[in-house]
């Protein structure tokens, strides 16, 4: 799964890759549900920030913090093994299907563009 | 409705693509071409490659005779409907003016998202991006409902939600 972020203040783009299951996995579950509050969206975007200012790839120790993984693991997951297993075989059939169509895009009129592919 | 036959490429290109509910911009993302190509096919500036056809008709979710003629030569009315299964959920959210979200979900995907209660987004409700209103118009869809009218056989646009703050539109493709 390909994430691409394009920042218009810095008229670059950065691409991480984050391997498809790893959304079914605890970590995975646990920073999806997280992200969705404000607070820890500031974090992240302090962490990106952290990670733009490396060269090269992203360093995804820069994103994912120990605390985090370990929270995760103390958590009861939102959906089952098998669940998770379902969901993760029908998107990773899904290539194809999909057409070359981004599972989730975002243009903000400042720019500011974000790309996720499958 | 729009007599296909008695346009020109271009114009059929475009017809296709407004009635997929489609901009520009999306159906060169969709295409990984740019916007200015296809506005160049709709004004009959240049044609689409021939290597292109087969990925710009399932684009536009017709036949390729469908596209070049106006005239689908295998169409009858026995022709089976696409199996959900072979669909694409579609979900464009737009603020005029600040901000453009599209979701691209396969049915099956959609359906276990709906089912298993997963379908959240990762926006806050006091986010910079979006707005707390747009963020409540899209918790309060029925997805199970529109799960349901997808396996019922109902397809094209689903939803349509047009005014002056936000636009909002689900449809499969």
């Amino acid at each position: 799964m390909k994430i691409r972020i394009y920042d218009p203040r810095k008229d670059a783009d950065k691409t991480f890759w984050i391997p498809t299951g790893f959304l079914f996995s605890k970590v995975g579950m646990y920073l999806m549900a997280k992200s969705v509050s404000a607070q820890a969206r500031k974090e992240y975007e302090k962490k990106l920030e952290a990670a733009w200012r490396t060269q090269g790839e992203v360093d995804v120790d820069d994103l994912i913090s120990l605390e985090d993984v370990q929270k995760a693991e103390r958590l009861d997951p939102p959906i089952t093994e098998e669940q998770a297993r379902e969901m993760f075989a029908v998107l990773k059939d899904s290539k194809y299907l999909m057409r070359g169509l981004p599972l989730f895009s975002l243009e903000s009129t400042k720019g500011f563009r974000v790309r996720i592919d499958l | 409705m729009t007599d296909l036959k008695s346009l020109s490429l271009g114009k059929r290109i475009q017809a296709l693509r407004k009635q997929q509910g489609l901009t520009q911009e999306a159906l060169s993302e969709m295409m990984a071409i740019s916007p200015q190509a296809v506005s160049k096919w709709e004004n009959a500036q240049s044609c689409p490659d021939i290597m292109a056809l087969p990925r710009l008709a399932n684009c536009l979710g017709v036949s390729i005779d469908l596209l070049l003629t106006g005239e689908d030569a295998s169409a009858t009315p026995n022709t089976p409907a696409r199996k959900p299964e072979e669909l694409i959920v579609r979900m464009a959210v737009e603020e005029p003016g600040e901000v453009r979200i599209c979701i691209n979900l396969p049915f099956a995907f959609f359906r276990y998202a709906v089912l298993y209660n997963m379908l959240t987004f990762t926006f806050s409700a006091d986010g910079d991006e979006i707005n707390p209103a747009t963020v409540q118009a899209l918790h309060n869809l029925d997805y199970k409902a529109i799960v349901q009218m997808i396996e019922s056989g109902v397809t094209g646009k689903l939803v349509d939600v047009n005014d002056a703050s936000i636009k909002l539109a689900i449809w499969t493709e």
